[in-house]
């Protein structure tokens, strides 16, 4: 099971961020994802929305071109999120930037959603620019809508098994997996959102899930720049994905 | 139980957020601290959330709540209208589906119950919600003693005046009902404070019902627009279709009446599908969501304490005028019927009380039926549309949401 792993770029600073990831990259995470802080991330719980609070002060270009060259070397995909809201003025500029940078991917989590008649012409930019685009999608994403994002793109696919980072409602693990699979045939498919716990992991692996995405589990790690936190959290989830 | 209400009760409760053409916009915390979604974990049954945030397409009905729909008057019937084709001298057919004709007099009950046998599974002692016409607040107050429950009731300080009668049901059935705004919350205390003589609205009594049921310890029965509410109300629609069938008949236009979207969307949605069927939402004039109000984020109710949805709204601090369908005086409409509003496939339309009174009043004397003023909105637009379209032949179902027997008082003056 492939692991991806959420920051918000700039949280807690430019330069922990940077140790963070490289640790992780070195504990094994397929994946990075790298959020662009914004003012309103809609969709985050409250421990996403106050990395953005405070990394909208820290953000800085150089070193995310930085991070990126030193992510590159050892392999790693790294990926983009950023929120449309945040760059709908000028789309074509903050597509090419990402390209710049080095990122393998972008991810725009509210475009599905709040702009969906805007959503392919953006997708084909994306790909355009020879980046991935991920789609995002959710248990209140239609199946036709799915079906057409699905075959819009070839990349992988992040599922939200709730409709927000970082909190926690019941939810039927095994219902929601078998629905995405087989709305997703022969795609890939990483699980995120409110996954924080030994048993979650465990239970999408047992269901056979391709990958999961860890974010707001981090923050507190982050928050106290905690590495030895960080890497036991990280081992015990490496101890239950197979 | 008869073969056939056997074959007409819903085995499921449809879900229409799979198949929207758009994605539904999942709701938002706007709360500084913490998260107003989580904060639904202290309020709303465990499995009432569940189904809330799982979008499935079909989610069984427990035996025992397929018991209690049966005890309170379900399947409800499906009565051709002819007389009432006749008078209108309409060529097609009309079929009325009668919630009206459960036991509380609502489609209200169809979640009722299932939010109250949730929340008995659950330790608590109670539930608590509001109510506009009475009509939610009567069918919680039966559904919570059905499971064993205490219950209280937020009522909308314009219907306790209006209808008395109403808060006597809920006594009978047990509830304890209190006027909105109240001095029992502090919420409640400070809309007081604004205007000792306001007349309340829905959006302030479902923040007293709220803050009430989180500082209780009490869960929070939904009357309306939540998804699961909407899907519980299916169960409308999918009898609908079966008795349509059973009948060999075919449905070309669907009315029905829309406050929040419980009775409208647990009607039509189950037939989404079928592209070749009319849908008509009606609404109040007084109220004008679909046609004033802002298709975006808002709170459902006026404290902002839940989250907030993406909806038709006309503000959460709307006060509505006292119009007599208490039911229709919500400020919003829920997201998934939202949605289909806004792309075309459903089209709305508004009817001032006048012209309800007048619809009624036809309609009593072609059916018998003492529909309530909400009902009435369906009734006025489905007496438009009939004489707008004499030369038929189409087949309308109009939903008649509820009686009208304790709003009686709406006669006499206005009627002659
Ligand atoms: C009889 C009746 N019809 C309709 C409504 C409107 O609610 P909804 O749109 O959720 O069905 C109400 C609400 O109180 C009602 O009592």
């Amino acid at each position: 099971m492939n692991l991806t792993l959420y920051f918000t770029l700039g949280y807690p600073d430019n330069k922990s961020l940077s140790l963070f990831v490289g640790k992780a990259r070195d504990l094994g995470a397929e994946r990075i994802e790298l959020g662009f802080p914004c003012s309103d991330p809609r969709y985050d719980g409250p421990a996403i929305k106050n990395t953005h609070r405070s990394a909208l002060l820290s953000y800085s270009d150089n070193s995310t071109r930085e991070m990126l060259e030193d992510l590159s070397r050892g392999g790693l995909s790294v990926y983009a999120l950023a929120y449309f809201s945040s760059i709908v003025d000028d789309p074509g500029s903050f597509i090419a930037k990402v390209r710049d940078f080095g990122f393998s991917g972008l991810m725009l989590p509210d475009l599905i959603t709040d702009y969906f008649h805007d959503a392919e012409r953006i997708i084909r930019n994306v790909e355009g620019e020879g980046l991935e685009f991920i789609p995002f999608v959710s248990q209140a994403t239609p199946d036709s809508v799915i079906t057409k994002l699905s075959a819009l793109t070839e990349s992988w696919i992040y599922y939200g098994l709730l409709p927000s980072t970082g909190v926690s409602l019941p939810t039927s693990m095994e219902s929601i997996y078998l629905r995405a699979r087989e709305l997703l045939r022969g795609r890939e498919i990483c699980f995120g959102f409110g996954i924080r716990t030994a048993s979650q992991i465990s239970e999408l692996s047992a269901l056979g899930a391709d990958g999961i995405a860890i974010g707001s589990a981090l923050v507190d790690y982050l928050e106290h720049r905690d590495i030895p936190g960080f890497t036991s959290f990280l081992e015990g989830v490496n101890a239950v994905r197979n | 139980m008869l073969k056939y209400d056997e074959e007409v009760l819903p085995t499921k409760w449809y879900n229409v957020v799979p198949d929207l053409p758009e994605p539904l916009p999942p709701p938002l915390s706007r709360s500084q601290e913490g998260s107003s979604i989580e904060l639904l974990n202290r309020i709303i049954p465990r499995e009432m959330l569940r189904q809330e945030f799982s979008f499935n397409r079909y989610e069984n009905i427990p035996e025992e709540i397929r018991d209690l729909y049966r005890l309170v008057g379900r399947p409800t019937p499906l009565i051709r209208a002819n007389k009432l084709e006749e008078f209108l001298d309409y060529r097609g057919k009309i079929f009325l589906k009668y919630e009206g004709a459960t036991v509380t007099g609502s489609h209200k009950i169809n979640t009722a119950i299932p939010q109250a046998y949730y929340a008995s599974g659950e330790s608590v002692s109670g539930v608590v919600t509001e109510t506009g016409a009475g009509q939610w607040g009567t069918a919680t107050t039966l559904a919570a003693a059905l499971t064993g429950l205490h219950s209280k009731v937020f009522m909308v300080r314009v219907s306790y005046d209006q209808k008395p009668l109403r808060k006597t049901v809920m006594a009978l059935y047990g509830g304890e009902v209190v006027a909105s705004p109240s001095g029992e919350t502090k919420f409640g205390r400070k809309m007081l404070e604004k205007d000792p003589q306001s007349t309340g609205s829905l959006g302030i009594a479902i923040s007293e019902a709220v803050e009430y049921a989180l500082d209780h310890d009490l869960k929070y029965m939904v009357g309306s627009v939540m998804n699961s509410v909407l899907s519980h109300q299916s169960i409308i629609g999918q009898e609908t279709m079966k008795q349509l069938e059973i009948a060999g008949e075919e449905p070309q236009v669907m009315i029905g009446c829309v406050g929040g979207g419980s009775n409208f969307g647990g009607f039509v949605f189950p037939f989404i599908s079928n592209e070749e069927i009319e849908m008509i939402a009606s609404t109040a004039s007084e109220v004008p969501k679909f046609s004033m109000g802002k298709y975006d984020y808002d709170a459902m109710d006026t404290a902002g304490i839940l989250p907030y949805v993406k909806m038709y709204s006309l503000g959460s601090d709307f006060i509505p005028p006292p119009i007599y369908s208490g039911g229709l005086r919500y400020h919003g409409a829920a997201p998934s019927l939202s949605i289909l509003v806004k792309s075309g496939r459903i089209s709305s339309q508004e009817v001032e009380e006048m012209e309800v009174l007048a619809a009624l009043e036809i309609f009593a004397r072609n059916t018998g039926i003492v529909a309530a003023p909400e009902s009435g909105h369906a009734i006025a637009s489905a007496i438009r549309y009939a004489k707008d379209h004499r030369q038929g032949p189409k087949t309308v179902v109009l939903n008649v949401s509820g009686h009208g027997n304790f709003d009686l008082s709406i006669y006499g003056r206005e009627v002659r």
